[in-house]
């Protein structure tokens, strides 16, 4: 086998090796590459920085394990940001798998001294899609008990809170549907809330009209966006340290698509 | 009966809660108990793809079927988590919560993480293999696709700053120009479909044409 | 490096080596774990949809007499009857309940919030580069989708625009999801590199 024949055909796990490696030592020893902040991270946390101590914010919980290592990170450094300004944090999820990544975020913040039905309270998993975010949009009383099996009345943090035009800000943390185009359609256009999203980044290209059009009015988009966030907030974290390795990854990427290309021409032209 | 009735409770709760979105009155009451209604019968929902699993799986496994280890693996899990999420989820104490916490943080968590994560070996494959400039268009999307990538890299900024404002700018105006479009023509097919649906013209989800 | 003896971590971390253990071949331990998955993510998913209904239906209905919600309780019942051939049909009563709220709630939404706002937003006066290109963007891929008239002259020129454009959509998205899915491998890394080695 020829050079061209044998760069046409290299082994499918020679890439997989490559990619791993490219991703994984850079994990483990940084080569701290600058980040630049994007105007979309600004504009978000502009808009949650101007919150006052005791403002309620609605987080929805919209993602799975599939798309958490994405769009959780956002969640937990927004999460940071709201418990540093004394602001809390209602979560509701309209996936099933996303009252537990609520727990997640509110038992880190129990053991460091935050009291549950205070400063923050998980709803729980509404189920009915398009319908539940809607009807819960609307009435938040739809949900009678939290995920904890508390009644959502005997919360304090629940207290004067009807529908989602009582909270402060509401941001759908989102990896798909259900999520930012059914709240847009079912709610934002109808009640007028004020609506921000921390998107998955491969759910940002479709996003980006919503955000244009000012009907989401800021999006953090993936795990960059957790970093950048957690830049502008002055607290570099996990997402910082991911984003060496998400650089080798991209160029990594580039070189298979540059080198399969390669070979694609020299064989034509051969 | 068969056929008239679901074609009749299909046209009258969706023109209900149409009209419910669009004019004051009564029907507003009536479209918020019939919405309120639809997440108890979502939740019931659920229950019909493990009904389907316990069926296939629980038949493979007595019948002794090749692979019936893994429909064993795949009951037992099933039943666990049910139990003890149920369990949790009802007014359990802090153990059986702390345990169906890290049942979930441990297990799902990071089999599905895993599951979705091999997609990044196949993009890569995919990028090496099928990513050709065979004709213009294929060229301008590949380039986009390297521009987006490298703009959102930390490592673009770093070989020419520009990078990622051409980056920011691919994505804020042609690809919102080009997802609008796309959104609207969406906006129209949903409209004309669920039309359809309402008038009793499209019956798929009904099942056949019985 | 000091691995970890959280046997949770444990289990985390040889569960995602053993879903990875299929990008190199196919194989038994890998099999398992997918079914596992499955399993538990179906047992899961039955719990928090019976606490739903204990919540919505059945406390109200014991505790509160709201004898209204028996109706949604058949509804859903009735969709278990696809399960026996002679009273199938009966579950198609429920399946067009939840299609017509779906449809009803949809119609508004798409055109009030998806249709509307977009068009409104695509107005822009033309004053810049950016503001021409939205707006002929939009224009020429709409113009693409276009089939009610023959495509030709200005019509098959502004098409051509538009195939144009949808091709940086979708060089954009490309991208976009190469970076998510990069993300997420980096997740499955911090887990086994983090949380069970010590690594990092």
């Amino acid at each position: 086998m020829d050079f061209v024949s044998r760069l046409q055909n290299v082994d499918r796990r020679i890439i997989y090796i490559l990619l791993i490696l490219v991703t994984a030592v850079p994990m483990i020893s940084p080569l701290n590459l600058p980040l630049s902040i994007s105007p979309g991270t600004t504009e978000f946390f502009n808009i949650v920085d101007a919150l006052e101590p005791g403002d309620t914010v609605l987080f929805s919980l919209d993602y799975a394990p599939s798309g958490a290592p994405d769009v959780h990170p956002i969640a937990a450094a927004v999460m940071e940001h709201l418990m540093d300004k004394g602001v809390n944090v209602v979560s509701v999820s309209f996936w099933d798998a996303g009252p537990m990544f609520g727990e997640q975020l509110m038992r880190h913040y129990e053991e460091l001294g935050y009291e549950y039905g205070v400063h923050f309270a998980n709803l729980g998993f509404v189920p009915g899609q398009e319908t539940a975010i809607k009807r819960f949009g609307e009435n938040v009383g739809t949900v009678s008990r939290d995920f904890r099996g508390n009644p959502v009345s005997s919360l304090p943090i629940m207290e004067g809170i009807k529908d989602t035009r009582d909270f402060a800000l509401v941001i759908d943390f989102v990896a798909g549907n259900p999520g930012i185009q059914e709240w847009v359609r079912q709610v934002q256009g109808s009640l007028g809330i004020t609506l921000l999203a921390g998107s998955s980044t491969v759910n940002v290209p479709q996003t980006m009209p919503f955000v244009d059009s000012g009907q989401v009015k800021a999006m953090l988009a993936g795990l960059r966006g957790a970093a950048e966030y957690e830049l502008v907030m002055g607290k570099p974290g996990a997402s910082v340290a991911k984003m060496d390795a998400q650089s080798l990854g991209h160029i990594v990427i580039i070189l298979f698509i540059v080198v399969g290309n390669i070979a694609f021409f020299l064989d034509k032209k051969r | 009966m068969r056929r008239e009735v679901p074609l009749i409770i299909t046209f009258v709760v969706g023109v209900i809660v149409l009209f419910a979105n669009m004019f004051e009155g009564p029907l507003q009451a009536w479209s918020s108990e019939l919405t309120g209604w639809l997440i108890i019968v979502s939740a019931f929902a659920v229950g019909l793809a493990s009904v389907n699993l316990f069926r296939i799986h629980g038949t493979a496994l007595m019948r002794m079927r090749p692979g019936w280890f893994n429909s064993l693996a795949l009951i037992v899990a099933l039943i666990v988590f049910a139990v003890i999420g149920t369990m949790a989820r009802l007014g359990g104490d802090e153990k059986i919560n702390n345990l169906n916490q890290n049942l979930y943080d441990s297990i799902i968590g990071p089999l599905g993480a895993a599951m979705f994560a091999m997609l990044a070996f196949y993009v890569a494959s995919a990028a090496y293999r099928a990513f050709r400039m065979r004709s213009a268009e294929a060229t301008v999307m590949l380039i986009a696709a390297i521009l987006t990538m490298i703009g959102k890299a930390p490592i673009g900024e770093l070989i020419w700053n520009k990078f990622p404002v051409i980056a920011e700018w691919l994505i804020d105006i042609p690809n919102t120009a080009g997802q609008r479009a796309i959104m609207i023509g969406a906006a129209i097919g949903a409209f004309a479909t669920s039309l359809r649906i309402l008038l009793g013209l499209e019956r798929g989800h009904l099942g056949g044409a019985e | 490096m000091s691995i970890s003896n959280d046997i949770w971590a444990w289990i985390s971390a040889l569960g995602m080596i053993a879903i990875f253990s299929f990008i190199f071949k196919e194989n038994p331990v890998y099999r398992f774990c997918e079914h596992v998955f499955v399993g538990a993510s179906a047992g899961y998913a039955l719990s928090v949809n019976i606490k739903s209904i204990v919540d919505n239906a059945w406390d109200p209905i014991t505790k509160e007499g709201k004898l209204s919600l028996l109706i949604p309780v058949i509804l859903g019942i009735l969709l278990y009857a696809r399960f026996f051939k002679s009273i199938a049909w009966l579950s198609r009563w429920s399946m067009a309940y939840m299609v017509g709220i779906g449809s009803g709630l949809s119609m508004f939404g798409v055109v009030n919030s998806q249709l509307l706002q977009q068009v409104r937003s695509s107005m822009l006066p033309l004053n810049s580069v950016n503001n021409i290109l939205m707006v002929f963007g939009v224009l020429s891929v709409l113009l693409y989708f276009f089939f009610s008239v023959e495509q030709k002259g200005a019509v098959k020129h502004g098409a051509s625009l538009g195939r144009w454009l949808m091709m940086i959509t979708f060089g954009v998205s490309f991208g976009n999801v190469v970076m998510g899915r990069i993300s997420l491998l980096l997740g499955a890394f911090e887990t086994i590199l983090g949380n069970w080695l010590g690594l990092l």
